[in-house]
């Protein structure tokens, strides 16, 4: 999730948590805190002070080579566990015991309420982008 | 240029004579002038050539009045070693000269800033405000300008504290013409700062990471060692290369006076090394037969023709190339262009083509076991061991090529469009269709990643990006600085075919190379007319933000837009893996990283160095005019500094 190397497409890491979201089906469920409802702000909060912004952005809108995306329309939340449990790459590992279950619901309760930003269609400096060959 | 002719040499008597007449005229002609004093005994009249200057100077047990003796500040002479070394920098092509000043070298100073500097071909002084900064500058300037500018600094004190950018310098294969004021004669220094100033031998401390030094004995030693450090930095692999020159062989008369100048040496037309020819024809024979030829590209383009000649290989095989982003290799936006496929095409790779590669054991681990592998690399021709320990682990290559990559390739080009057979032009041609809608899909997908976060607060590193490129795209543009920590979205998004608009970073990743960097390489593109534009960390400008200063003082046009995550950025990120392995929580990692409380103005600190500053811009919407007005201030000859407060990538 966090592979850092220049030639790392971050749709290979996406595509990393897609895998370990179907692996779900062979382990066992993470237990998850349900003696309260997930808290959105609170989330908010954690997600700034553990340190998840660095990577990938304050809003979870990725940071290039060093985190793929998680907001809008973030990994279901177990596939999202199992990457903060079991990470691949160069992510940093959260085990329960520097984030709980709980805090985890929280952050995720964060990322579900992060809006639907523009396409690059509707930005026209990126609309305008070539695509095609350079002249040389 | 070579040694001056008849009327230069005539314009220096002038001034010499000129000099002589007032010194003389004044009170000094009391005074013993000690080195005329020595000269003339063995001289038996000015202008009469009877001194070899080759030789070296006296040695052992001399009479009272032939002994060296303490500096004599009141001894006058109309011809001096700096002046002489000034002619054989200018013989060299060598345009600037960067220093921070030191009393170890006052002698070519002062023949800097009144002879090469007043006469021509012009040899110009650039202040700088650390030795780093003078190195670096002269790193940046190499990669436009394609040959070195000399830079000089103290033997002790000064090569310590340019020992990163010299490291950068070799590391990254640059050519840098450096010098340091060797105070040799103990017998001679003037105190005690001289003494801490001197060193027996004083390039050993950074001799592991320069490419050749030498200590010349004389005038005519000079010259020829000179010319020997120009070459052996401009013959791949390239280097910086270091003279450790006599303070007091600077500042003496010339010995028998300047019509005794040793000659300038001549500067031999340099060819670079290029690969055996039955090794070429097997790497052609490999690339002209496999199914999945990747080439994979480092440090290839010193030159403009280095990027055609890219083009024209990728093009007659229809193979795709892989960047590294170290150099300007190949456009942008060709459609073989698949640097960002890297890692797919190596690994189903059946051939890979290494054009200088920096890390062979990483690249070829990412490589399909069965691949046959092929280097073309000059750094196998100047090994060191100490550091910078390249090619290890290249022990699965079939086929290593020691020669320089770029004077390779036309002979490769030829034998592949020889070998290849007439029947495979339809399978190529469906292979490159193939390449050009994979960088299409490529360039959709950049596209959508840039959009994410796109009015965030603080601004998106694609958003900074695009706002700078939407104010450029319409001008002759060079990106002066690296884009690693910018996640190489300028090579996602933007188009760029020109071998000078795109330089690559550091070298070996030392920070602090990038804004002294970037206006050594703007100050080679003033003269082109070119619109230098650099994104800088806010920690990498911190190293040394006196550059800003030199900018304004010397009036080289850049824009500097600083990347402001308030951090150093990439150590936080590796912080916290080690701190969750260790399950503390990162809630710390700040400690150390980060660049704030207080945050530090960059526009106000750029402003108060005489630089037009804008910023802090935490909105987006107000970047895109701040970066216009900024680039209407360096379009008029001026630098010009945008603080972006920015997410971390």
């Amino acid at each position: 999730m966090t592979d850092t190397s220049p030639n790392a497409p971050p749709r290979a890491a996406r595509r990393a948590c897609w895998v370990s979201a179907a692996l779900l089906s062979i382990i066992p469920a993470v237990a998850f805190a349900a003696d309260k409802p997930a808290n959105m702000a609170r989330g908010r909060q954690l997600y700034m002070a553990t340190g998840c912004y660095q990577c990938h952005g304050t809003r979870g809108e990725g940071g290039g080579n060093a985190g793929p995306r998680l907001a809008p329309g973030p990994l279901p939340l177990e596939g999202f566990t199992l990457q903060l449990r079991h990470p691949r790459a160069r992510m940093p590992v959260y085990t329960a015991v520097v984030m709980p279950d709980g805090d985890v619901a929280d952050i995720y309760a964060y990322l579900l309420t992060v809006p639907k930003g523009k396409t690059a269609a509707e930005i026209p400096m990126l609309k305008s982008l070539a695509t095609g060959p350079s002249s040389k | 240029m070579g040694a001056p002719d008849n009327g230069e040499k005539d314009a220096r008597l002038g001034r010499r004579h000129f000099l002589k007449g007032a010194a003389l005229g004044g009170v000094v002609a009391a005074a013993a002038p000690v080195v005329r004093a020595q000269t003339e005994e063995s001289s038996p009249g000015e202008g009469h050539v009877s001194v070899d200057a080759s030789l070296p100077r006296p040695a052992g047990p001399q009479a009272r009045s032939q002994e060296s003796t303490p500096r004599d500040q009141s001894a006058t002479y109309s011809s001096c070693g700096g002046d002489y070394m000034v002619d054989v920098l200018r013989s060299l092509g060598i345009e600037y000269f960067a220093a921070t000043p030191g009393n170890t070298f006052m002698g070519l100073h002062e023949a800097v800033i009144n002879y090469g500097m007043l006469t021509q071909p012009n040899l110009r002084f650039i202040t700088t405000m650390h030795e780093e900064a003078s190195v670096a500058m002269a790193h940046g300037y190499a990669k436009i300008e394609g040959k070195p500018m000399a830079c000089m600094m103290h033997t002790t004190v000064g090569l310590q504290h340019g020992a990163m950018a010299i490291y950068n310098a070799y590391a990254d294969r640059v050519p840098i013409f450096m010098m340091v004021g060797h105070s040799l004669d103990a017998t001679r220094r003037s105190g005690a700062v001289d003494w801490l100033h001197a060193a027996t031998d004083g390039p050993a401390m950074v001799r592991d990471f320069t490419k050749w030094d030498d200590t010349p004995g004389s005038l005519r030693h000079f010259g020829e060692s000179a010319v020997r450090a120009f070459r052996f930095s401009m013959t791949p692999p390239y280097g910086p290369t270091l003279l450790a020159v006599d303070t007091l062989m600077q500042e003496d008369e010339i010995p028998g006076g300047v019509r005794a100048a040793p000659t300038v040496p001549k500067l031999s037309r340099l060819a670079p090394p290029a690969g055996e020819e039955g090794a070429v024809k097997e790497a052609a024979r490999l690339l002209v037969s496999a199914e999945h030829p990747v080439i994979c590209a480092d440090r290839v383009a010193r030159t403009s023709a280095g990027l055609g000649l890219l083009v024209q290989l990728a093009e007659t095989l229809q193979a795709p190339v892989c960047d590294t982003f170290n150099r300007m290799n190949f456009p942008w936006r060709h459609p073989l262009h698949q640097s960002r496929r890297q890692r797919a095409l190596l690994g189903e790779a059946d051939v890979v083509l290494a054009l200088e590669p920096g890390d062979p054991f990483g690249l070829f681990n990412q490589a399909n076991r069965g691949a046959r592998k092929i280097t073309i690399s000059s750094v196998e021709l100047a090994p060191k061991g100490n550091y910078q320990d390249l090619q290890r682990y290249a022990s699965g290559v079939d086929l290593a090529m020691a020669a320089d990559a770029e004077a390779t390739l036309p002979m490769l080009i030829e034998e592949v469009k020889r070998q290849l057979p007439a029947g495979r032009k339809s399978a190529l041609e469906a292979r490159g269709k193939a390449f050009a809608e994979a960088h299409r899909d490529e360039m959709e997908t950049a596209k959508e990643m840039a959009a994410n976060g796109w009015d965030d607060s603080p601004i998106s590193v694609p958003r900074l990006c695009m706002e700078l490129y939407e104010q450029i795209k319409g001008e002759d543009w060079s990106m002066v600085s690296g884009a690693a920590f910018q996640s190489h979205l300028p090579q996602a998004l933007w188009t760029a075919d020109k071998h000078y608009q795109y330089i690559g970073a550091q070298g070996a990743a030392g920070i602090g190379y990038m804004a002294p960097a970037s206006l050594g390489a703007a100050l080679a593109n003033q003269k082109h007319g070119r619109l230098s534009v650099s994104i800088v960390g806010d920690g990498d400008l911190m190293f040394g933000p006196g550059i800003l200063w030199t900018a304004a003082h010397e009036r080289i046009p850049l824009l500097y837009i600083v990347h402001n995550n308030r951090s150093y950025h990439m150590e936080i990120m590796q912080l916290q893996v080690i701190a969750n392995r260790r399950q503390r929580g990162i809630d710390r990692v700040r400690i150390g990283c980060n660049i704030d409380d207080p945050n530090i103005n960059y526009a106000a600190m750029a402003k108060s160095m005489g630089v037009y500053g804008e910023g802090p811009i935490e909105n987006p919407r107000d970047l895109g005019p701040a970066l216009k007005r900024a680039i209407a201030v360096v379009k008029k000859g001026e630098p010009a500094l945008v603080d972006v407060v920015s997410q971390g990538r």
